[in-house]
């Protein structure tokens, strides 16, 4: 169920989009839950034709779903599905990055637009058999249109569409759950008491959810080899599907499109490059910008093998990256080995030798570095950019010498260099990567999940400084680490005075950031007598920000809406067939002047309100 | 001549000095007793009302003899950072202790935080020298063709512990402020919570974060300065008063909110 705020942005997104009738029927589907068609009709005093024709349109792009209750009534009930109106505004942004991603491919610029518009297309119709947009153009063109779009299943940016995702998921699984509980309750031979039968019946109605929703996930899916569609076209398609995953890994083989599959715009992956595109970043900042692309392609290894966002993953085989992987497809204009600096500055040397805790210091140096430090000391003339006789004596790998010696560009990118940035991230306190094998150069996993949660808190942080300045933030973090704290400690451990954080601590009550917990010394609760201890929920405080977050999207749309209202005539004007391409001739000074004003007006609202979806997407789909 | 101690065998009796034996000779019996009581509480200083309930004597008397014993300067007032109203009596020839001062960290029992701020940069800056090489350089590398990034590799171990920082504070001479180990561990903690200092190997040494360089205008070419509002905090609503009262048809609306106007026009 969508909350207040994210109901009022969906209807204001589909007010702008798809029109009033459209946002207003949603609108009551939100307030009201599910409904059928004539209550729909009632509630918004809209014609009951007017009402199913609109419905049929919602339905095909999945902005509502629906469900026949076949038991009883036999009514059909029509749900609001807020994710699908919300990734309306991700259009843009998919179509970009598909543009994007096809031009650096090598592709022609032909076919990268081809992509560009099919996907666009995939969102304006909502989900479409692949033979029907194919029928839709001129022979030429859907050859190489259905090469396209054999790379965006490929790709996993399209995928197949099936029945249920037009359906509620929890009423899918009551039916599955009805149809096992049924046959449970006629085994004789089964449990016998009422609560093991609903354990187990709901055991296997999640069996059957899950196996539903991973059929998405499979490798191939939405392909067919090339000879078997020639002579068998799609009949047996199932059966070849699931032959062919044994040998997914053979690559070679040619795939196309299935042409009697519905496609639709996969959401996931969009997301998945989004998250990692937020990594990148969350890296570069952290961590050094060099590294940061080091990190982009660890993370692009990882685009074929998850397919969304909350997947569970384990390191293992499947999910490990050997360092070569990540080497191979560094940018070699990189200097991954320059920005790594080798401590063997010579005053760096001497400090470290001078300062308390010498001698241990200096041993652990030595041991460390294989010696090679005091080698350095001697040829280093401070151009520390150069130093790859340096990584030779340090003797760490063989690999290193032979990369060296086919030239100095793939030096650039040797294993040795990489493995250097990617023991950078691994050794920071955000869980960026793990090291978890030394196949290959050494292997590596991503621990998403964790990951994401460091990447929450720090956004976090970063707005709560934004807002409230680094003493807040300052404050929350003790909070965070310490648990529960009274004003007492705090002042202690921030050595800030009492008075400056009291201000501090309410206004991230304010927000829901920090919450108060009173605990009575005395049975009389009197309020001087009591412990007043702050505490920080992340599930809470992200949550509420998320709300304020679709509040804030809400307004920059309306606003939007509200100010091209207030230039309407302009607009209708632009309209007008005669002045369309004429601009020049039929605006006046002033006219121009006016549409100048709204369209920075538009860009400003528009580029504002993705920056804010942005950040939902990092607490709420990562 | 002789005063009552006690010791961990039981009462006991101790020689008191000859000035000490004057000065409470000079004194009325009153005086005396309350000079005893202050005395006794050594560098922890007493309360007025304590010694009020201690001596059973009436305020108007005790108020008399604490303003005779201090025109004597026998004893002085202090504050206590504890308890900043109470007016707090000790021997003049005493110095107030840790508790009642409050440690390094006051002057004139208040929490100096220019003090602290001063402190907390320089041993950030200190432990930046140690972290990362050339880290504020970008200058020397005017013509863009300075490094992306220079780090030193995960295995580098020259990070300063606790003791090598407290060493460099101390003996850079900055304060003459007596500051111990776990003043300058304190420091680092707060340093943790800003995130511009990280825990290396438990809490033994610490590194300076590269953000908190870039903050600082620090970094190489292309490390933007991150003073950039984030999408929230910068649009009209992430910094509205009266957000909580704005509603489509309420009155506060998005569609002639003042603020929006003002930021549009911007």
């Amino acid at each position: 169920m969508a909350s207040k705020e994210l109901a009022e942005l969906c209807e204001v997104i589909l007010q702008d989009t798809y029109g009033e009738l459209a946002s207003s029927i949603v609108a009551i589907l939100f307030a009201h839950g599910r409904l059928t068609a004539s209550q729909i009709s009632k509630n918004t005093k809209i014609p009951l034709a007017a009402v199913q024709r609109t419905l049929v349109a919602l339905i095909q792009n999945r902005f509502v779903l629906y469900w026949q209750d076949l038991e009883g009534s036999k009514n059909v009930y029509y749900y609001a599905n807020w994710q699908q109106c919300y990734s309306i505004l991700w259009t843009g942004q998919i179509i970009t990055t598909v543009n994007k991603m096809f031009s650096e491919n090598l592709n022609t610029s032909s076919q990268a637009s081809k992509a560009a518009e099919v996907v666009k297309n995939m969102h304006i119709f909502g989900h479409m058999k692949v033979q029907d947009y194919l029928d839709a153009h001129s022979p030429e063109d859907s050859n190489e249109i259905s090469s396209v779009m054999t790379s965006l299943v490929k790709q996993k940016i399209l995928t197949p569409l099936y029945d249920f995702e037009f359906h509620p998921i929890e009423d899918i699984f009551g039916q599955l759950y009805q149809k096992h509980y049924k046959l449970i309750n006629a085994d004789r031979s089964g449990p016998q008491s009422e609560i093991a039968k609903k354990g187990a019946a709901t055991i296997a109605a999640e069996t059957d959810k899950s196996a539903l929703l991973t059929r998405k996930d499979e490798a191939n899916i939405g392909l067919i080899k090339v000879e078997t569609a020639s002579k068998n076209g799609g009949a047996n398609r199932a059966r070849k599907i699931i032959g062919s995953r044994r040998n997914a890994s053979a690559e070679n083989e040619s795939w196309t499109v299935d042409k009697d599959i519905v496609l639709s715009v996969n959401h996931e992956k969009y997301l998945l490059l989004a998250r990692n595109n937020d990594l990148v970043k969350l890296a570069s900042k952290r961590v050094g910008k060099v590294t940061g692309q080091v990190y982009k392609r660890l993370l692009a290894c990882y685009e074929s093998k998850i397919s969304r966002c909350n997947q569970e993953i384990q390191p293992g085989v499947d999910f490990n990256i050997s360092t070569m992987e990540v080497a191979k497809g560094i940018d070699s204009q990189l200097d991954v080995q320059g920005s790594i600096v080798m401590p063997s500055n010579k005053r760096k040397v001497k400090q470290e030798v001078d300062d308390g805790g010498r001698l241990r210091k200096k041993t652990r140096l030595d041991g460390d570095l294989n010696g090679g430090l005091d080698d350095d000391v001697g040829d280093d003339d401070d151009d520390l950019l150069d130093d790859d006789d340096a990584y030779d004596d340090d003797g760490h790998s063989d690999m290193n010498g032979s990369t060296n010696g086919s030239g100095s560009v793939n030096g650039k990118t040797s294993v040795e260099a990489t493995n250097r940035h990617l023991e950078l991230l691994a050794d920071s306190p955000i869980r960026f990567v793990r090291k978890v094998g030394n196949r290959g150069g050494g292997e590596w996993f991503v621990p998403f999940n964790e990951l994401v949660q460091d990447l929450k808190r720090v956004t976090y942080e970063d707005i709560i400084t934004r807002k409230y300045g680094p003493v807040a933030t300052r404050l929350l973090r003790v909070i965070r680490e310490k648990g529960k704290v009274d004003e007492k400690l705090l002042s202690q451990i921030t050595l800030l005075q009492s008075k400056d954080i009291c201000s501090h601590l309410t206004d991230l009550q304010g927000i829901g950031c920090l919450n108060l917990q009173e605990v009575p010394k005395t049975n009389d609760r009197a309020p001087g007598r009591n412990f007043y201890l702050w505490f920080h929920k992340p599930t809470r405080a992200y949550s509420l920000l998320v709300q304020d977050l679709y509040k804030t999207m809400n307004r920059l749309y309306t606003r939007l809406g509200s100010e091209r209202k207030t230039s309407s005539i302009l607009l209708a004007k632009l309209e007008r067939e005669d002045v369309k391409g004429n601009e020049e001739t039929y605006l006046s000074a002033q006219e121009k002047r006016e549409l100048a004003e709204l369209r920075r007006a538009e860009e400003k609202l528009l580029v504002q309100l993705f920056r804010v979806e942005g950040l939902v997407r990092i607490f709420r789909d990562y | 001549m002789i005063k009552l101690a006690q010791d961990s065998q039981g009462l006991c009796f101790q020689a008191v000095s000859v000035e000490d034996a004057q000065k409470v000779k000079n004194m009325t019996s009153d005086e005396a007793m309350v000079y005893s009581y202050i005395e006794t509480a050594g560098r922890e200083g007493i309360w007025t009302k304590t010694i009020k309930m201690r001596t059973n004597l009436h305020q108007s008397i005790v108020l008399r003899c604490l303003k005779s014993l201090e025109n004597q300067r026998y004893i002085k007032a202090i504050k206590s950072v504890k308890y900043p109203t109470r007016k707090i009596y000790m021997l003049a020839s005493l110095q107030p202790s840790v508790e009642v001062t409050g440690g390094p960290w006051f002057t004139d029992s208040e929490l100096d935080s220019e003090f602290i701020e001063n402190l907390l940069n320089i041993t950030w800056r200190y432990v930046v020298s140690l972290t990362f090489p050339r880290a504020f350089e970008q200058d020397n590398f005017a013509d863009k063709q300075g490094p992306q990034q220079a780090t030193y590799p995960a295995s580098y171990k020259g990070y300063p512990s606790v003791t090598q920082i407290h060493k460099f504070v101390t003996d850079s001479g900055i304060t003459n402020v007596e500051l111990g180990v776990s003043d300058i561990r304190a420091l680092c903690e707060v340093l943790v919570y800003d995130d511009r200092l990280e825990r290396r190997d438990a809490g033994f040494s610490y590194k300076a974060t590269w953000q908190s360089v870039v903050a600082f205008g620090g970094g190489f070419e292309g490390d933007e300065l991150d003073d950039a509002l984030d999408g929230f905090t910068e649009s009209p609503c992430g910094r509205c008063p009266v957000v909580d009262h704005c509603g489509r048809d309420g009155p506060v609306n998005a569609e002639e909110c003042v603020y929006y106007d003002e930021w549009l026009i911007n």
